[in-house]
């Protein structure tokens, strides 16, 4: 692939790469999330079409429109979310598209043997009789993985397939593609994790920002390397800040232990504080127990053991509501999902969760004049581009609807602000916007406890940096700190 | 683009009606297929169904007594749904109002004025109960309400059949005798000037642009809202999309409770929900007012005011349709039912009235 180019509204996503992939080898494609690795390898895939750029395939140059064509030249990629009909078996699902039929009908006997001969040919069995919702998680990706086998794939693409398995499920993964570049075939392992990429790849290529930073062989790599790889160091943005000088304690964690679905100890015995006027930046590579983490505070998860204290109250068993009742704000991970109705209006979301005070709505009824009044407010004061308050959300860019919210959490005048990946996503000049909104609201004296996967971010608005790595703190890093040391608690290794 | 300028709400209202007429009219002529295929004229059909239900005093007041009905049920139908609950129960609801009011009519003298008044709303909480129930399973068990509520339906007939033919309340030996249960004229709600319909179709306009308000303008409605457009958001800042749903589902069920009040206490029973249950049953039931009220719902976009206009357009259909039985034979009951299905289904495919929009235009619909 040469002279790669994507752009998305706003974002320049896959910015110039040049990229090659030898045969037979696992190559890995690293970087935090935002990187541009998954949209590179869509572009490949045919998923979406280049802006700029060449793709040849054995030394021919290939035109590929869609995944169609990505299939007839032998690629094949699985995605994070699976696309298996659930209730038809393994086979049926390996075979669906292009199934061997007689006389129009699905031949089964032949199905069968073909994917009998795939399954011992590739070493990766599965009960081809067993129906796809029935299987766990790990098998339904090896049966992702059989099915693009089966059409032929030379090449196969996995986006993130650790994101959604146990570690013991990623173990298996790892011996499935050992015995497939066995096989010859070549695969392309897209992941943000370091241990990964060290563990299984031959060859590791490093993207950051939509471009690609450099190409090693992993025996030459360490982690430390490879982090500061994936960390660089963009231009420093320069921020206003006050004189640093923490008030009181608003939030305290203690001894935190959080289970979720792929792991028991997401978050793995973590203790630390956020003072008033302060910011303090989680920094981490995703998944690493952020997500669990930040519901345990918000009240959405119930944590194992430990203690989280807001504003000297213990909220442990706590609903949401009434966790940001004691004057917390919170930005969610997801602000599509979680953060916004989307097809509310400005002003209506501008209440989300607020509706009941007194400055809204006496005895049930809403005053939509206090309501309208406050949203244009939030309009005004934080930049926000829309034509009024009265337009759904839904039709509002990315970088308008996170104004939105962060504005939103900052005017009811929060003590505490929980902020996750507050600018995910978004285009350079919004970004800036909401980090200085964050640096303001730390002057003003709030606390802010920002958890981002950009590093970047972090280094920039951070008093002071706590590494996150397997949901354990790593380390504690102050203001103005190298990247270096950024780079090697990242990569787990602890001092 | 021209058609995208601001004209005022009223301007934006029509045009955002217009995929609907446009299905409507699409039903029709549907429909207008299945008369021919009868083998009688369209024109002729229609025009017999409408004048019969607006030119005739009796057409008339079974218009404006079902417009009633419909648009309490159009509500009861829209109000869950705006919480994103399908409340397919509507039928049972109001049988259970229905029934209730009848018993406090009969059984439980009470001083004029006040006797109809605590009919109703204890009809309005059996509705209401009869909606929570369903909603409550749905909210806390995960049980599906379409499912739920259907089954409340069958339960909501069998408890009425029991009550009357079972001889326990009403004590009417034959179904000819249903009609001779005397509901006391102080029990009963007032009569329309000039027409022979009660006042339910003023309250049911009222309380339409009484939904209207209280979703769009009280925390509850908006609570409401939430759940349904966005269950997560509404969620991490602390909305319970439980209690919404089942109190949307339990004011569903209240209106609903309401409508059968009303026709059982208002003049002439002309819908029967005690009267004439057994004429629904034999009838099918399940095609009852409920049913109707969805679909106007459906036709006005789950928009209480809009829900108004679109079940005064079935209540002609339904009032005209004897007129049209009695004329062309062939053309029964299930006739009526076959257009009222063709015009949901036309309803339940914006995507194609939109296309054919866009045609008319002489451009693409994007």
């Amino acid at each position: 692939m040469k002279g790669i180019r994507k752009e998305f509204p706003g974002v320049m996503a896959v910015d110039g790469v040049d990229l090659s992939i030898n045969k037979g080898e696992v190559m890995g494609l690293l970087g935090e999330n935002g990187a541009g690795k998954s949209t590179l390898m869509s572009l490949l895939y045919g998923v979406y079409r280049l802006d700029a750029g060449t793709v040849e395939i054995d030394g021919r140059r290939v035109t590929i429109k869609g995944s169609g064509d990505a299939i007839a030249l032998g690629l094949g990629m699985v995605h994070q979310a699976f696309t298996l009909v659930p209730n038809m078996t393994v086979m049926e699902n390996i075979v669906l598209g292009s199934e061997p039929t007689r006389a129009g009908v699905l031949d089964r006997k032949l199905a069968a043997r073909r994917v009998d001969e795939l399954m011992t040919r590739t070493g990766l069995p599965v009960g081809k009789d067993i129906l796809v919702e029935n299987l766990p998680t790990g098998f339904k990706q090896r049966v992702e993985i059989l099915k693009a086998l089966y059409r032929g794939a030379k090449v196969l693409i996995l986006d993130e397939p650790t994101s959604v398995l146990t570690p013991l499920e990623s173990e298996e993964l790892f011996k499935s593609i050992r015995k497939l570049t066995g096989e010859g075939s070549t695969v392309v392992f897209i992941t943000h994790k370091l241990k990964e990429v060290m563990a299984i790849t031959d060859r590791i290529t490093v993207m950051r920002k939509g471009k690609v930073v450099g190409s090693i062989a992993t025996a030459d790599a360490t982690f430390t390397k490879l982090a500061n790889m994936m960390v660089g160091r963009g231009v420093e943005r320069k921020f206003v800040f006050s004189e640093y000088k923490p008030g009181a304690v608003l939030l305290s964690v203690r001894d935190l232990v959080v289970s979720s679905r792929l792991a028991t100890r997401a978050v793995n015995g973590c203790s630390f504080d956020v003072r008033e006027g302060e910011i303090v930046g989680l920094a981490g590579v995703e998944g690493n127990g952020q997500t669990e983490l930040v519901e345990a505070i918000m009240g959405m998860r119930k944590p194992v053991s430990g203690t989280i204290t807001i504003r000297g109250r213990q909220v442990s068993g706590l609903e949401t509501k009434d966790i940001m009742g004691l004057s917390v704000g919170h930005v969610p991970e997801d602000r599509a999902l979680s953060g916004l109705v989307l097809d509310f209006s400005v002003a209506e979301n501008s209440v989300l969760g607020t509706v009941d005070r007194p400055q809204f709505s006496r005895s049930g009824f809403i005053s939509f004049r206090a309501v309208k009044d406050f949203a244009r407010r939030i309009v005004a004061k934080f930049n926000v581009a829309a034509p009024n308050v009265d337009v759904k959300v839904r039709n509002l860019s990315g970088g308008n609807q996170q104004k939105v919210i962060v504005g939103r959490e900052l005017s009811n005048e929060p003590h505490l602000l929980v902020a996750h990946q507050p600018t995910r996503g978004l285009d350079v000049a919004s970004t800036e916007d909401i980090q200085s909104l964050l640096v303001g609201a730390r002057n003003a004296g709030r606390g802010v406890l920002l958890v981002s996967a950009d590093f970047d971010e972090v280094l920039d608005l951070s008093d002071r940096i706590l590494v996150l790595y397997e949901g354990k703190i790593l380390g504690e890093l102050k203001r103005g700190v190298g990247i270096d040391q950024l780079g090697k608690l990242l990569g787990g290794v602890a001092e | 683009m021209k058609g995208e300028s601001p004209r005022g709400v009223v301007g934006a209202t029509l045009i955002a009606a217009v995929p609907q007429i446009v299905a409507l009219l699409l039903g029709l002529v549907a429909a207008s297929l299945l008369i021919l295929a009868a083998g009688y004229n369209p024109l002729v059909v229609f025009g017999t169904l409408f004048r019969s239900a607006l030119e005739t005093p009796s057409g008339q007041a079974s218009v404006l007594t079902y417009t009633g009905i419909y648009t309490l049920t159009a509500i009861a139908f829209l109000v869950p749904g705006k919480a994103s609950i399908w409340n397919v129960g509507a039928n049972g609801q109001v049988y259970l109002g229905g029934i209730v009011a009848g018993v406090v009519a009969i059984y439980l003298p009470l001083p004029p004025i006040l006797w109809p008044i605590a009919a109703i709303v204890l009809a309005c909480v059996a509705g209401g109960i009869w909606g929570l129930v369903p909603g409550l399973l749905e909210a806390y068990r995960n049980a599906s309400a379409i499912v739920t509520t259907i089954m409340m339906n069958y339960i909501a007939v069998a408890l009425i059949d029991y009550m009357i033919l079972g001889v326990i309340v009403i004590k009417v030996p034959t179904v000819a005798q249903y009609n001779d249960v005397v509901i006391s004229q102080g029990a009963m709600i007032p009569t329309l000037p000039y027409f022979s319909s009660s006042i339910m179709v003023v309250v049911a306009v009222l309380v339409a642009i009484g939904t209207l308000y209280l979703l769009q303008k009280t925390t509850l409605g908006y609570r409401i809202r939430a759940t349904g457009l966005g269950r997560q958001p509404a969620e991490a800042k602390g909305i319970n999309p439980r209690t919404s749903k089942a109190m949307a589902m339990f004011l569903g069920g209240a209106i609903a409770g309401l409508a059968g009040a009303g026709d059982v206490l208002g003049v002439g029973h002309s819908c029967g929900t005690v009267a004439c249950l057994q004429t629904d049953w034999a009838g099918g039931w399940f095609f009852g007012e409920g049913f109707a009220g969805m679909a106007a719902a459906l036709v006005a976009a789950n928009n209480p005011v809009g829900s108004i206009f679109s079940a005064a357009f079935f209540a002609v259909l339904v009032s005209g349709s004897s007129a049209v039985f009695t004329n062309f034979s062939g053309l029964n009951l299930y006739f009526f039912y076959a257009v009222q299905g063709l015009i949901v289904a036309f309803m339940a495919a914006p995507y194609l009235s939109k296309r054919i929009i866009g045609l008319v235009r002489g451009r693409r619909w994007t």
